[in-house]
């Protein structure tokens, strides 16, 4: 191990980042002259690690010493006083300045009078790109440059002056194999003064080419640090998918009921392509893929809500046509929509408007509203879905995620909604909040309702859901039985395009 | 007929058999089933009845399991019912004595085919009273305080025996989910039992958490299976989560369609 003393030392930093999700007690050594690569998922938080470093946000506990003092930036400006140099994913550059201009912007070279010495400043812009082999005129203003020229001009400011740290968030997302290369090169020139880098990436074959250190993060936590002596390609993949947790989601086993709802050759735009499924009576069924994959436009196709969907639906083996939300719901098949403040939550109206609005009609008498059993629904239902310290006469709109999803989910329930449509039911909400929704869920299976659950949350997927269908540029995937399918898998084929 | 009248019949029917299913209901009363369901919702709203998946049971004293007094009253079944959720036809359980697991044994006669371990006289006595699933009674020295058997004898028993799923009652659940019982005998007892199953599941009232009870054994672990009331914190249930245990509520909501 390293013998020399360390430049930089995070302790136990913490951070909220929102009800879901927090950095925990981050602890890491960086040591001068050497590659530190920070590797996890999307998500897991290595970015808003970044963000702590430079200064951009403040650490809600914890601390760092930074050359044995200690070290607390405000902004970006002290981190960069301090000689830390952050080169976030998205660079920035002053589009109508030179390459030359853009290099040394903080650091111009000066005449005997002050003034920026430009003649020398060319010289110096052309003579660093030349040792870093970028093939660039030092002339152009930077808006004429294509996205990766842009990166590698980035990464060439580190080397303008003398820097302590420097840390590059994911460079190398979007560049090709040459451009690569000369942003290692970058890096070995930096670590050869005696900088420290710190490089976050989510390329397991860049630790192996570059690394000294590798840290793995995920879900906010610092998993392991190691030298790279002792890591490979196989032990880094275990450590980066890890162990999932899929086993605390409370679901009974059951077997698979009748068919309850199919789906035939659905097509809309150039989005969803002949889809088929069909989901079971006491069954979950999952949907999941990448962003854009066109999990949201299914959701919605699937009651009815967006025209110029094809395709045949067959409920228990009858032909139906959804024209609207509101006839699916006649039919028994409600969504409960991505965004639920914006499109479920009725604004300004009170609790009992926003839970019974769709069974409104069962309380009809001849002289109005029953209020009186209207009223005792809404306390039992309140009750049972776990809404505490609720009034009737509340206003929704000012209630957590969490209990916004619970008032959308009894609203259909008391409606005696048969097929639950869910767009990510439980993101964003906090966890109390999910383990009651997942029990909704779980209770609604097990008495011969259905659910269709569209989540891109894989350990909610394998944990709630009995088969598994992987939504791809429109196409679909599976549907794979719980029991064979895995994180890796799952992740392999929403990947694989065609 | 009126609302009345089909009340009456259907609380004579179950003073007499105990439970009842709704398709008997049907046939008996002429009416269509979300009628029956709107009246067996009322009788179980006045306590008189529990509701089950398809059908409904007497809340109290004809059965042999008592009935808790208070205002817990419900909570206390619908653990069970719940618990009972998670057995499937045809399998080998173990439910070891306590109050819980005596509920939950009322819920057994929607099964037929499943085999039930017990050291508890009162769960042999309620299963073998309804004459559907088997039910096999450990031996040991009968305990005077909950009527049920527990020492060496009962250990030495057990270990002839490989059930699918261990159903057990705990007194306490500490902050570092160490489980725990009042009496040694029955620490023992789950100990070993812990050991014969793949799969345990801990029933618990939403009280029993973050304290501790006396006898310690062990520590609830991912893969552990908890059941409880709906009332539970949302401490416990983001604190269960996080570890990893799959944590059943009695929530209890979803109504079917009309």
């Amino acid at each position: 191990m390293n013998v020399q003393e360390p430049l930089f030392v995070v302790e136990g930093l913490s951070k909220k980042i929102n009800e879901d999700f927090s950095l925990k007690e981050i602890s890491l050594s960086l040591y001068p002259g050497s590659v530190h690569v920070l590797v996890g998922e999307n998500g897991s938080g290595k970015t808003k690690f970044l963000h702590l470093l430079c200064g951009i946000e403040r650490p809600d506990s914890g601390s760092m010493r930074f050359c044995d003092r200690l070290y607390a930036p405000r902004d970006i400006t002290d981190a960069r006083k301090a000689g830390i140099l952050f080169i976030g994913q998205d660079v920035q550059l002053f589009e109508n300045l030179s390459v030359a201009e853009n290099l040394f912007f903080d650091n111009y070279p000066r005449t005997l009078f002050g003034a920026i010495d430009i003649p020398r400043m060319i010289q110096q812009a052309r003579r660093l790109l030349k040792e870093l082999s970028i093939d660039l005129d030092v002339d152009i203003p930077v808006r004429k440059l294509g996205y990766a020229q842009r990166q590698l001009l980035a990464a060439a400011r580190s080397c303008v002056k003398p820097w302590k740290l420097v840390a590059f968030d994911e460079p190398s997302a979007a560049l090709a194999e040459p451009e690569r290369t000369i942003l290692f090169t970058i890096i070995k020139r930096l670590t050869q003064q005696g900088t420290s880098v710190l490089y976050v990436s989510h390329r397991i074959d860049e630790i192996c080419r570059i690394g000294d250190y590798v840290s793995i993060i995920r879900q906010g936590r610092l998993i392991d640090t190691r030298s790279r002596e002792t890591v490979n390609e196989s032990v880094l993949v275990h450590l980066l998918t890890g162990k999932i947790f899929t086993e605390r989601y409370p679901r009974y086993k059951q077997g698979r009921g009748a068919p309850l709802l199919e789906v035939q050759n659905l097509s809309c735009g150039v989005l969803l392509k002949n889809i088929s499924f069909t989901v079971h009576v006491g069954e979950i069924l999952g949907i999941t893929g990448l962003m854009g994959s066109g999990r949201t436009l299914l959701a919605h196709c699937l009651v009815g809500d967006v025209p110029g969907s094809s395709g045949r639906l067959l409920l228990s083996g009858q032909e139906v046509h959804f024209s609207s939300p509101e006839e699916a719901l006649q039919y028994g098949v409600a969504l409960i929509p991505e965004d639920r403040n914006e499109n479920a939550i009725l604004h300004h109206q009170d609790l009992t408007l926003n839970m019974t609005i769709a069974a409104l009609p069962q309380y009809q008498t001849v002289t109005g509203l029953h209020n009186t059993t209207l009223y005792k629904n809404i306390k039992k239902y309140a009750e049972r879905i776990g809404l505490r310290s609720i009034k009737p006469e509340d206003i929704p709109d000012t209630y957590s995620g969490g209990n916004q999803q619970k008032v959308t989910l009894a609203r259909w329930i008391a409606k005696r909604a048969r097929i639950y449509i869910m767009d990510e039911p439980t993101r964003g909400i906090d966890v109390s909040s999910k383990v009651d929704i997942y029990n909704v869920m779980a209770d609604i299976a097990a008495k011969g309702g259905a659910i269709i659950l569209f989540s891109s949350d894989l350990e909610e997927i394998l944990g709630m859901c009995d088969r598994i269908l992987i939504l791809t540029e429109g196409r679909m995937i599976g549907p794979i039985p719980k029991e064979e399918a895995s994180q890796e898998m799952i992740l392999r084929l929403a990947t694989s395009g065609t | 007929m009126f609302a009345i009248e089909r009340i009456n019949l259907i609380q004579k029917y179950l003073r007499e058999h105990q439970q009842v299913d709704v398709k008997t209901l049907r046939e008996l009363l002429n009416v269509s089933e979300v009628t029956i369901r709107r009246d067996l919702e009322k009788l179980e709203q006045e306590g008189f009845l529990l509701r089950t998946h398809g059908g409904a049971i007497l809340t109290d004293s004809v059965s042999l399991v008592p009935t808790r007094t208070g205002s817990g009253t419900t909570e206390y079944s619908e653990i069970g019912k719940i618990a009972s959720r998670l057995i499937q036809e045809g399998e080998f359980i173990l439910l070891l004595a306590g109050n819980l697991t005596r509920q939950l044994a009322r819920f057994l006669f929607q099964f037929s085919q499943i085999t039930v371990l017990t050291n508890d006289i009162v769960i042999a006595g309620e299963i073998s009273a309804t004459q559907k699933n088997r039910c096999v009674l450990l031996g040991g020295e009968v305990s005077g305080q909950d009527q049920a058997v527990y020492g060496t004898l009962t250990l030495d028993d057990l270990e002839r025996f490989h059930v699918d799923r261990v159903f057990v009652e705990v007194d306490g659940v500490s902050r570092d989910l160490d489980l725990s019982v009042t009496t040694q005998e029955k620490a023992l007892l789950i100990r070993s039992a812990r050991q014969r199953t793949g799969e345990l599941v801990i029933l618990c009232e939403a009280e029993g958490f973050y304290k501790n009870a006396f006898f310690s054994f062990g520590k609830a672990r991912s893969g552990d299976i908890m059941v409880t009331d709906r009332h539970v914190s949302d401490e416990v249930k983001q604190h269960l989560f996080n570890a990893n245990i799959k944590l059943f509520t009695t929530i209890d909501i979803y109504e079917g369609t009309p």
